[in-house]
């Protein structure tokens, strides 16, 4: 029997079964990432780019910023890379990605799980390799653990992206945050294999 | 009565009429394989044209180039290196327009970019390129269908009617496009 769970906090963090290693508010970034994140060759397009020494500032057209692996795509009204010119690797190049308005960022979980993120700001930090999102966010992330994607509604997220392959980790902030999954039903006892 | 009617009023005769405010033709003077150095009031060089053949104009401040390449130096001792199919170069205006599958290169900025048209501006130091940019500087490889910035190319504005991509991070050399 499949369980639905509608869970309502009022405050910081909840956890979602085993798919969302959601911990409390005290929650940390990974110290060591068991696999890099830093996003390396960014593939941007706009309408308009004014490029400086220190940042491409992207404008017009809905800019976007990919990844060359395909792992982040980030869309919005105005982006912003910033480089860091003294970046011992080409994997630190880019310091700092901020979206503003409008955001729309897709990402895949270490796991390969798509996750998918509306928020009215985005700023990627390649130092710590985390996502910030902050206005009307919603994080929707797939899983095979669940019936349907999982969804996330708060006014702050952080996304570690540096997190070890077994676990995905937010932190959810502000009032109120929701969360919502559909765990799938786990399989009966001497039940034959099922999907 | 021609006579007379040609008299009345205070028109001059018709040969000592200013010439027409027209392109002054060129010279007809046509060097081949020349260095030329444009030098500015003081002295300063503007720019060094290294070219198949050259045609000068009638006071030899404008010249057309076909095929060449030319050094161009900025107030702040930056050079930009064009090479060209052909080349008008005005010392009055300290203008350069190039075109013909233009290359510009800055060595000192480490940048780079290619398009159907080249204008460099030395008195509002300014430089546009216009049509099939492509290019690269230290911090990633660009296409747009316009390009502006200075002589320094600190500063960058890429434009396009559709979208300007780029790749920040891997910076592309003219000798790797070649392959």
């Amino acid at each position: 029997m499949n369980t639905a769970k509608d869970v309502r906090l009022g405050g910081s963090i909840l956890a979602l079964g085993a798919m969302l290693a959601l911990a409390a508010g005290t929650v940390a970034a990974p110290e060591s990432g068991k696999s890099s994140r830093t996003v390396g060759a960014v593939r941007v397009t706009a309408r308009t780019m004014d490029i400086s020494d220190r940042q491409w500032v992207l404008s017009g057209g809905r800019p976007t910023a990919q990844t060359s692996d395909g792992a982040f795509f980030v869309e919005a009204d105005r982006i912003v890379v910033h480089l860091n010119r003294q970046a011992g690797s080409r994997a630190d190049f880019v310091s700092r990605i901020d979206a503003a308005g409008n955001v729309n960022v897709r990402s895949l979980t270490p796991d390969g799980q798509p996750v998918r993120v509306t928020s009215r700001s985005a700023v990627y930090s390649g130092k710590d390799s985390t996502l910030v999102f902050e206005g009307d966010v919603v994080v929707t992330l797939a899983s095979p653990d669940l019936e349907e994607p999982g969804v996330m509604r708060a006014a702050r997220v952080t996304y570690y992206m540096k997190a070890g392959p077994d676990e995905t980790r937010f932190r959810v902030e502000g009032q109120p945050a929701e969360v919502r999954a559909t765990p799938k039903a786990r399989a009966q006892e001497g039940a034959g294999p099922g999907k | 009565m021609l006579a007379s009617a040609a008299g009345c009023g205070k028109r001059r005769p018709p040969e000592e009429q200013p010439p027409p405010a027209r392109e002054r033709p060129a010279l007809g003077v046509t060097i081949q394989r020349s260095e030329t150095v444009q030098e500015d009031e003081r002295g300063r060089p503007l720019w060094r044209i290294l070219a198949e053949r050259t045609d000068l104009d009638q006071s030899a401040a404008r010249a057309t180039v076909r095929s060449g390449e030319v050094e161009v130096f900025g107030e702040r001792g930056r050079r930009l290196m064009l090479s060209f199919g052909g080349l008008t170069a005005n010392a009055e205006t300290r203008r350069l327009h190039a075109w013909g599958g233009v290359t510009a290169k800055s060595d000192e900025a480490g940048a780079w970019f290619r398009a159907d048209s080249v204008t460099v501006d030395l008195k509002t130091d300014r430089v546009v390129a216009a049509g099939n940019v492509r290019g690269s500087n230290a911090a990633g490889s660009f296409q747009a269908d316009r390009l502006e910035t200075d002589m320094n190319l600190d500063r960058i504005r890429l434009t396009a009617k559709e979208r300007v991509t780029a790749v920040i991070g891997l910076p592309e050399r003219p000798q790797e496009s070649k392959r």
